[in-house]
């Protein structure tokens, strides 16, 4: 959705005209026109032990900049979630947490994140080891044209692991953490493309943990499902979840309220609002977060 | 939504019924399938039906012709024994056209003798070229007074002098003559062929294990003093001052222990977690003791020793002893070989033409003495033989023509030697072009920063995709063959002094050092730009003067300096080599574009899914693109392969012959023979059609060598459609 039918939307939520409406439209208006506001973080986040700290994190492509001065932390051993609508960014801050962005050409960062109080962004990071602590798992199920065995032993694989006994059992906790251990047990030997949807993406899971990452990032992994699948998945992640520290960007608010520990509100690039998900859905600060998940716009 | 309310628009009219479905355009898409459809069917049933009709026996026919209106009339007899092959029209002369006019009007000759003023004639293979000059004849089909298959005609087909249409009369055993005219000849006849070659087998066994290696190693033997005779000029020529021994051990001992320590160093740090700080210059030092270990080998105070003029004198002695007695071996052997050719000169047959006395002789020039039965390959009954029979003849000719050595001047027998040629050159152009191809591939498109640079030489490699074959062997000729060739051969034409070419060994030694180093620096620099192109800049020079290192270098003269100066310059000419090189420079375009769209197919979602699981670009490219695109590399692969099989101009010029002697794979060490020159079917085709000294005669066998070469790249295209299939259903990943 772009800019203009947001625009249309919000001209069309015919409210009849009161102060706080005016301070609404003009925060969004400024928004518009360039200001980066201070964004509102509940007490409750920052008293959280945080595996990721954002730090007033910039990033630009070629000519456009898609996140201005984004900060906030993210708790360990907690689900945080990232909504807001298309084009706010989200997606683009959870790559920048495992430096994914580093792969497309004209890129430029400013600011830095630092996961387990270490930078990411360091000039003497090994991006390589960076991505080994953090496991990923993207919009739409992306399994290797190989076995569901080798899917899942990948990172141990490419780390140089090759005793067999080790990458069985390996494999057999992961696929048993992913719920998928008992669909998949007879055929771990065939193609991996042979799976449904769902089976595809609780694989990417699996793949994902199977080294014991510091920090999941789940990036829409179910915008890709049906709603059955969706909900073996989202059981999944609050099942993994007491283990692993999960930041997922998804843009069903529904989604988010159910899985979700914490969840941080994006428009247009910077961090509106961020807070314990009850909170946010509930009571929100601002009023602009509350239009959104009460579906007012965007 | 923003249009203007109140402003009511008038409805847009649609034409109905227009030409709409687009009729003639079909029929012209269509119609321009269909020509290409026809044209590539024709090609292939035209080419299957002459190539594959060959090897079939046809009847020889007994033509009389009126007495007269023989044409030309000098050839001899009015009858005689011929295979027609095919009719033609033709316009007579005017005189003759009117003469003929003429009868037709009396009514002595049929109507349609001439139709439209044109006459019809045939040709006819009438062999026997030793006995008239030529082995073909055409003949007006109004002159032919009668036609008749006699059940006695045999067909000949000999190891030279091409076939000898003509009927069996007698065998000759130790001059006893026995009298082959019975019912039973051609049975007998086969009988004593097959003793005959026997015999001739015996004869090449005895030449190719024993002759053979004795003349080798005779030809070694002359090699060597050649070299010795070299050595003694350069010896009192050059100067041979060379390191002092002392100075050369240290400078090993230092370049070995500093490689030492670089590994070991390396190793330790790979086992210790966190890294020591700080690392060591580790490839600083791996760069300067490499420049060490060079001079300690070019330097070598033994490699220069002088040779000692006694044990020269001495050695050349033996050498002159062993050629002594290789040549009385050599000897021996011959006279037992001329032993056997006389014993097989005893057997021998008399074939006469149908009506004369005149017979198949031994030779042209001794027309008395009749052909040695070893002389013959094959005897046709073609008139007599059952259809079981003629499909054994057939067979029995294909068999011949797959897996026997050329006869005749090349123009008959078998392609075997020219198969293998066609095969070796394209498994070599495979493993130079493929592997070379991918790993350019790869880097266009994986590593290098997608920019200008890598657009322009994109752009040059689909621009030698155009380039005209010769063009690459005129490359390969002058840049392979004339510059490579001739440095492995006899070294530098023109060697620096060793005062400079040690001046620029240090200038490419410090440029590669600080190459080094600064790459390190750029880490941490915040010009690192400046620096990286500081680094390129570097690399580029260091590379260029090492290449003039190699170039000029003083210290090589040649692995083959005493065959270059025997003007058998054995890396300095075409070879197969250098062929299956500049075929792989010619389709190289091919590999690099087809490798590089397979890899641009393979999903951007599968990349970052292992660049997520913390896999380095090495190991996405190994394990995800390269498998993931390994179908498509393979259809460019065997593209490049198909082009290069049938590529015929640039090889004139880098080493294919229409006859080259030897083989470039054999069963003597070291096996494959690159420095070889080799025969091609594409070239076989073009000498057998258009070079031959009876273009009529070797018709037949340019016909079904075209087939041959069809053939094999079809099944190459066929067994690589295979592959692919398989691959494709494998990974169950359509890409």
């Amino acid at each position: 959705m772009d800019q203009t039918t947001i625009q249309a939307e919000l001209e069309q939520t015919t409210l009849p005209h009161t102060r706080a409406q005016d301070a609404q439209a003009s925060l969004l208006d400024r928004i518009r026109a360039g200001e980066i506001p201070k964004p509102a973080i509940h007490p409750d986040v920052l008293e959280e032990d945080p595996v990721v700290q954002i730090k007033k994190f910039n990033l630009f492509y070629t000519k456009a900049r898609a996140l201005f001065d984004v900060s906030m932390p993210v708790p360990a051993g907690k689900v945080t979630a990232i909504i807001g609508p298309s084009g706010c960014g989200k997606s683009t801050l959870l790559r920048s947490v495992n430096r994914l962005n580093d792969l497309i050409d004209g890129v430029r960062i400013e600011g830095d994140i630092f996961l387990a109080n270490r930078s990411v962004y360091e000039k003497r990071v090994d991006v390589i080891d960076l991505r080994k602590r953090i496991g990923m798992v993207f919009q739409k199920p992306n399994p290797f044209p190989m076995s569901i065995f080798e899917n899942v032993v990948y990172s141990l694989r490419i780390d140089g692991e090759r005793r067999k006994g080790v990458l069985k059992d390996a494999c057999e906790r992961a696929l048993r953490s992913a719920a998928l251990f008992d669909e998949v047990k007879d055929r771990l030997k065939d193609s991996a493309l042979g799976l449904s949807g769902g089976q595809q993406q609780r694989l990417c899971i699996a793949r994902a943990i199977v080294a014991d990452p510091e920090l999941l990032l789940l990036d829409e992994p179910c915008s890709a499902l049906d709603p059955i699948a969706t909900i073996a998945v989202e059981e999944l992640i609050r099942d993994i979840a007491e283990r692993y520290s999960v930041m997922i960007v998804t843009h069903n608010m529904q989604q988010a309220s159910r899985v979700s520990d914490y969840t941080a509100f994006m428009y247009l690039g910077r961090l509106l609002e961020m807070g314990p998900t009850e909170h946010l859905f509930g009571n929100p600060t601002l009023r602009e977060t509350e239009q959104y998940v009460t579906g007012r716009f965007g | 939504m923003t249009g203007t309310p109140g402003s009511v628009q008038a409805p847009i009219a649609r034409r109905a019924g227009a030409a709409h479905d687009g009729g003639a355009m079909v029929w012209l898409l269509a119609l321009a399938l269909i020509v290409a459809a026809t044209l590539i069917v024709s090609l292939i049933v035209i080419i299957t039906y002459h190539g594959s009709k060959t090897f079939w026996p046809s009847p020889i026919q007994h033509v009389s012709v009126a007495p007269g209106e023989f044409d030309p009339p000098l050839l001899g007899e009015a009858e005689f024994l011929g295979i027609p092959v095919r009719d033609e029209t033709y316009e007579p002369n005017f005189e003759r056209a009117e003469s003929l006019q003429s009868l037709i009007d009396a009514g002595a000759l049929p109507e349609d003798t001439l139709e439209d003023g044109r006459l019809t004639r045939r040709l006819y293979l009438i062999g026997n070229r030793e006995l008239d000059g030529v082995s073909f004849r055409w003949v007006d089909l109004h002159t032919i007074e009668d036609i008749y298959q006699p059940e006695n005609a045999l067909l000949v087909e000999r190891t030279d002098w091409g076939v000898f249409l003509g009927k069996p009369k007698a065998a000759i055993h130790d001059g006893e003559r026995i009298d082959l005219t019975g019912p039973d000849a051609v049975e007998r006849i086969e009988s004593l062929i097959r003793e005959a070659r026997e015999r001739t087998r015996e004869i090449q066994r005895l030449e190719h294990e024993k002759s053979a290696p004795i003349n080798r190693e005779i030809k070694e033997l002359a090699l060597e003093r050649t070299r010795i005779g070299l050595q003694r000029t350069d010896s009192a020529g050059s100067d041979t001052r060379s390191l002092p021994t002392w100075a050369w051990a240290v400078s090993l001992l230092a370049g070995l222990g500093a490689m030492g320590w670089v590994a070991l160093s390396t190793w330790r740090r790979r086992l210790s977690d966190p890294p020591p700080e700080p690392r060591p210059p580790a490839r600083l030092i791996a760069v300067a003791a490499l420049c060490l270990l060079v001079l300690a080998w070019l330097e070598n105070p033994w490699a220069n020793a002088k040779p000692d003029p006694a044990t020269i004198e001495q050695r050349l002695a033996e050498i002159d002893a062993r050629v002594q007695e290789l040549r009385e071996r050599g000897s021996a052997i011959e006279d037992e070989i001329a032993d056997l050719r006389q014993a097989d000169a005893d057997h021998r047959i008399v074939i006469t033409e149908l009506k004369t006395e005149r017979f198949a002789p031994e030779e042209q020039s001794i027309p008395d003495v009749p052909m040695r039965v070893s002389q013959i390959v094959r005897v046709v009954p073609a008139n007599t033989l059952s259809l079981a029979g003629k499909i054994g003849v057939y067979l029995d000719r294909w068999g011949e023509f797959l897996t026997a050595e050329p006869r005749n001047a090349n123009t008959e027998g078998g392609v075997l030697p020219i198969i293998i040629g066609t095969v070796t050159l394209t498994m070599l152009l495979t493993i130079f072009v493929v592997p070379l191809g991918v790993i350019a591939a790869i880097y266009l498109r994986e590593y290098a920063k997608q920019g200008l640079l890598v657009s322009f030489i994109r752009i040059a490699v689909n621009n030698l995709a155009g380039v005209p074959s010769i063009v690459y062997g005129v490359f390969g000729l002058g840049f392979f063959s004339y510059t490579i060739g001739k440095y492995i051969d006899a070294g530098p034409a023109e060697p620096a002094s060793r005062p400079a070419w040690w001046v620029v060994f240090s200038a490419v030694a410090i440029s590669l050092a600080l190459a080094v180093t600064l790459a390190g620096a750029t880490r941490d620099a915040a010009r690192a730009s400046l620096a990286r192109r500081a680094v390129a800049v570097l690399w580029l020079a260091a590379g260029a003067l090492a290449l003039w290192l190699i170039a000029t270098t003083p210290y090589f003269s040649g692995f083959f300096r005493a065959q270059a100066e025997l003007n058998s310059p054995t890396f300095g000419t075409g070879g197969i080599l250098w062929a299956s090189i500049t075929l792989a420079l010619l389709t190289l375009p091919v590999v690099i574009v087809a490798t590089e769209e397979a890899i641009a197919a393979v999903p951007r979602s599968m990349r970052e899914g292992s660049f997520g699981t913390g896999a380095s670009r090495w190991q996405t490219v190994r394990r995800i693109v390269l498998p993931g695109a390994l179908p498509g590399i393979m259809t460019g692969a065997v593209l490049a392969i198909a082009r290069g099989a049938g590529e015929v101009a640039p090889l004139m010029l880098v080493g294919v012959l229409f006859f080259a002697p030897e083989l470039p794979v054999d069963g003597e060490f070291p096996y494959l023979h690159a420095e070889r020159s080799f025969m091609h079917l594409g070239y076989h085709i073009y000498e057998l059609g258009f070079k031959s000294a009876d273009a009529e005669a070797s018709r037949p066998l340019v016909w079904t060598t075209t087939l041959l070469l069809l053939a094999i790249v079809m099944v190459l295209n066929l067994a690589a459609f295979v592959l692919r299939a398989r691959i494709r259903a494998r990974k169950s990943i359509a890409i």
